[in-house]
C-alpha cells in the first residue's frame, strides 16, 4: 500500500529500538518513511498522535487544525507551547514536530477539515488520523475516506472514556454505520483530561503505524472503549450497516 | 434475570451513574430492557436514549457482552447478560 524509501544510516541511528520489533524491521521503518499521514487537528488527541508519528519516522505528516493558541488548549494540546499564545495552532505543531524530527517534512494546515479542503487533503494522504471535535468534521471525513478508499484510525473521548477504531472502507464499518445521524447533545466543548486524550492518542498512532508497516492486528470491525475512570479497556465487535448511505454500497471481502 | 447495564461517555452522564443492575423477566429481549430503562430515568437521559417517536437512537450502540447487536433484530437476553450503551463521543 505505502512506497519504501530507503533508508538513511541516520535513520538507522534514530529508528534502532523501535526497527527491532518483531514484524517491523527495516522494512516497515522504510514504509513509516514513504508515508503520508493526514491528523484533522491536533488537539488533546491529535497533539500526541502526530507526535509519536513524527517520533516513529513517518515520512509526511499533514496537520490540519485552525485557529490560535488559546490558554486552555494547554492542559492537553501538547503540540501547543506558552510562548505561542494568540498565534496559530498549526505554526506551534509546526515548530515543535520539526524540533522533535528535522528529517521528515512536516506541513502546518492552518484551518479545520472541511468541504473546501477535505478531498484534496485525504487524496494526498496514505492514512487519516480523525481526531476533530465535531461531527460534522468527522462525517466529511468519513465520507471521503470511503470514497477514496484510505484507511481511517478514528479516535474520539469524552471526559474519561474513550473510543477508537480503524476504516478500512468494505471491511470495517464506517463512521456513519456507527453513528449514521449526529447525537443532539454533542457539545464542541467537553470535559477532558490531556491524560486521557493522549492515552487513547498513543493507541491511535500505534494503529496508524501497524497498518502503514503492515504488522500486528489493528482495530478493524472492533472498537476499542477505554475508561480511565474505572481502568478498564474492552475490545468491542462493531457491526456495519448495508443500508448505509455512505460505504453500503461496497461489497465485504467473502471472508467477512 | 438480573442484567448489568454499563454505560458510556455522554449515558454516564445523563445516567448519573457510569452502571446498574436491572431485574427483568427470564428470556426478555434486550429491547425490553431499553424501555425498562427509560421509563425508570428522567427526560435527559430520555432525550439521549430515545429519538422523538421513543425508539432507540440509530446513534447509540448496544452491546451484549462484546458484541454490538443489531438493534432491529429481537435478542433475548440471558441472566447475568453485562450489555453496554455508548452515545456517539467526538472529542479530540
Amino acid at each position: 500500500m505505502v512506497q519504501q524509501t530507503a533508508l538513511t544510516d541516520i535513520d538507522r541511528a534514530r529508528y534502532e529500538w523501535q526497527v527491532w520489533t518483531p514484524g517491523f524491521g527495516e522494512e516497515g521503518q522504510a514504509k513509516l518513511k514513504g508515508a503520508t499521514v493526514l491528523v484533522s487537528r491536533c488537539g488533546g488527541l491529535g497533539s500526541p498522535v502526530a507526535y509519536e508519528l513524527a517520533a516513529a519516522g513517518v515520512g509526511h505528516l499533514i496537520i490540519a487544525h485552525g485557529g490560535n493558541v488559546k490558554p486552555s488548549d494547554l492542559n492537553r494540546q501538547l503540540l501547543m507551547t506558552n510562548d505561542w499564545l494568540g498565534r496559530p495552532r498549526s505554526e506551534s505543531a509546526e515548530r515543535r514536530l520539526r524540533d522533535l524530527n528535522p528529517y521528515i517534512e512536516v506541513e502546518g494546515i492552518n484551518s479545520n477539515i472541511s468541504e473546501d479542503n477535505v478531498a484534496e487533503l485525504v487524496g494526498r494522504a496514505d492514512l487519516v488520523v480523525d481526531a476533530a471535535p465535531l461531527f460534522e468534521e468527522r462525517f466529511l471525513m468519513n465520507r471521503e475516506v470511503v470514497r477514496q478508499g484510505k484507511v481511517m484510525v478514528e479516535a474520539a473521548m469524552y471526559d474519561t472514556d474513550a473510543s477508537l477504531t480503524t476504516i478500512v472502507p468494505g471491511l470495517s464499518p464506517c463512521l456513519a454505520c456507527l453513528f449514521p445521524e449526529p447525537p443532539p447533545a454533542w457539545k464542541r466543548e467537553f470535559p477532558v483530561f490531556g491524560a486521557v486524550s493522549g492515552t487513547i492518542a498513543c493507541v491511535a498512532a500505534m494503529e496508524a503505524i501497524k497498518t502503514l508497516a503492515g504488522f500486528g492486528q489493528t482495530l478493524v470491525g472492533q472498537m476499542l472503549v477505554a475508561d480511565l475512570r474505572d481502568v478498564e479497556f474492552r475490545k468491542m465487535k462493531v457491526l456495519r450497516r448495508p443500508d448505509c448511505p455512505v460505504c453500503g454500497h461496497l461489497e465485504s471481502p467473502a471472508q467477512d | 434475570m438480573k442484567i448489568n447495564v454499563e454505560y458510556v461517555a455522554q449515558m454516564k452522564k445523563v445516567a448519573g451513574i457510569n452502571s446498574e443492575t436491572v431485574t427483568l423477566p427470564d428470556g426478555a429481549p434486550v429491547q425490553a430492557l431499553v424501555t425498562k430503562l427509560a421509563d425508570d430515568h428522567d427526560q435527559p437521559f430520555r432525550d439521549v436514549l430515545l429519538d422523538a417517536n421513543a425508539s432507540l437512537r440509530k446513534s447509540t450502540l448496544v452491546f451484549i457482552g462484546d458484541d454490538q447487536i443489531e438493534w432491529e433484530v429481537l435478542r433475548e437476553l440471558a441472566d447475568g447478560d453485562r450489555v453496554t450503551i455508548l452515545a456517539p463521543l467526538a472529542g479530540g
